[in-house]
């Protein structure tokens, strides 16, 4: 398990897109997601699993996350959360082609 | 299709023939543009703007979009590449301030309310930190304190005096125990963190005062710009929001219920600020206590008082003005480049 070194955000607010923020979290706080969503009453669970499967493939953890969600598909989540893990420091598992 | 005819374009505010095409731009929403921003980015469709907006700090301000392309989607355009040109500058906690019928735009992008003052403003932030965070930090930092009656007071302290000292001072007499919040906004001529150790220092004595930073919510950039930037028609809305969110969010948070200000016979700003007090905290039960200020050999004792006479070297004067602890600091060298500054400037503040 690895963390993260410094706060970075990949995404827009745009409608079908997700804003990732993620910062390091303090020591045994584990993954730690905050979630704000137009569809948060229908897909919100969904989606926090989505971002904490990847964090999780990239043994990454002691992360907050914040992602501010505008009905992103999975595909989007998923790439949005590891671009932010990048920029923040993170060493991706397998290289993005 | 709207999408291939629109352009991105960031705002050279060196260019007096770009930056004029956004003032007029912002001047048909009655908003005015101040230079004061840090980066400014319009949409243009056929060379002619249709969307624009600012960041100055974790403030994003001057946001506008054209009345025929409003629900196209532009505001979320906008805002989006405005954080992220801050997030590559480390910033990561953003605030908007607008007017109540348009908070809903920024609602739905995530932007979540941290004060409203009907009918005139609505604060709202987005990204890292939040006021909930920030409240319960500041639970945490004055939990040690004793239990009762507890005041708060609010202070710029440019620099601190024996007229503050006074004032904390029968606060601390009055009540169990004192929270002093120190404005934590840069923007006045004495820096931060020489105003936040001159105030602990001269208050060393009082074991019942816990002086702290006082962060992003109060009187700052954020809920109450005005304070810096002066003659703004908007004080109004300012003060009623940053008393709005005192009373709602930060005295409950930290046990407040009697807030102490010292009356403003000078700076209109302050004045305006005290009265959106004693008109806001009560409904909130807090009590607000103005106090009068004290004079010596019958002069009011205040910093604008201090300024004036380091700005006409008189020393001997401001001797009886300040406590020993801020004398001492300002005929020390770390005094020496802030005392040119107030020498070489006219500003009340």
């Amino acid at each position: 398990m690895t963390s993260i070194t410094k706060t970075a955000q990949a995404g827009t607010l745009e409608s079908s897109d997700v804003m990732i923020t993620v910062a390091p979290g303090t020591q045994g706080s584990g993954i730690v997601i905050e979630l704000e969503s137009i569809v948060l009453a229908q897909y919100g669970e969904e989606i926090k699993a989505v971002v904490e499967k990847t964090v999780k493939t990239q043994e990454v953890t002691d992360i907050y996350i914040k992602a501010a969600d505008r009905g992103a598909l999975d595909c989007t989540i998923c790439a949005r959360t590891l671009t932010a893990l990048s920029r923040a420091g993170a060493v991706l598992k397998e290289e993005m082609l | 299709m709207l999408w291939g005819t629109i352009e991105e374009r960031v705002i050279n505010l060196n260019n007096a023939r770009q930056v004029s095409a956004v003032r007029e731009f912002l001047s048909r929403f009655s908003l005015t543009f101040t230079e004061q921003v840090d980066y400014t980015i319009a949409l243009y469709k056929e060379e002619t703007i249709v969307a624009t907006g600012s960041f100055s700090g974790e403030v994003l301000r001057n946001i506008a979009i054209d009345e025929s392309l409003q629900g196209e989607g532009l505001t979320s355009i906008v805002v989006s590449h405005l954080m992220q040109e801050a997030g590559r500058r480390g910033i990561y906690h953003y605030f908007i301030f607008t007017k109540p019928d348009k908070a809903h735009l920024f609602s739905a992008l995530g932007f979540k309310e941290v004060g409203r003052a009907d009918p005139y403003a609505v604060l709202l932030e987005a990204g890292m930190g939040s006021i909930d965070l920030y409240c319960k930090e500041m639970a945490a930092r004055t939990a040690h304190l004793p239990p009762g009656k507890r005041a708060g007071l609010v202070v710029n302290c440019n620099p601190f005096t024996l007229g503050h000292q006074a004032v904390i001072a029968k606060a601390a007499k009055e009540n169990a125990a004192v929270v002093v919040l120190v404005v934590s906004e840069e923007g006045s001529v004495f820096p931060f963190d020489v105003r936040f150790s001159l105030v602990k220092q001269g208050l060393a004595e009082y074991d019942n005062v816990v002086v702290l930073p006082g962060g992003k919510y109060i009187v700052s950039a954020a809920t109450f710009p005005g304070y810096f930037t002066k003659g703004d028609e908007t004080v109004t809305a300012q003060t009623r929001l940053d008393a709005t969110i005192f009373a709602q969010h930060i005295g409950p948070a930290m046990g407040i219920t009697r807030r102490y200000v010292g009356d403003e016979p000078y700076c209109l700003v302050t004045k305006a600020y005290n009265q959106a007090m004693l008109s806001i905290l009560p409904e909130y039960q807090i009590e607000v206590l103005e106090m009068p200020r004290i004079s010596v050999h019958g002069t009011i004792v205040s910093a604008s008082r201090v300024r004036e006479l380091i700005r006409q070297e008189g020393w001997e004067e401001i001797r009886n003005l300040v406590p020993d602890t801020t004398y001492q600091f300002l005929r020390s060298s770390k005094a020496v480049p802030i005392i040119e500054k107030i020498q070489a400037s006219i500003t009340r503040h």
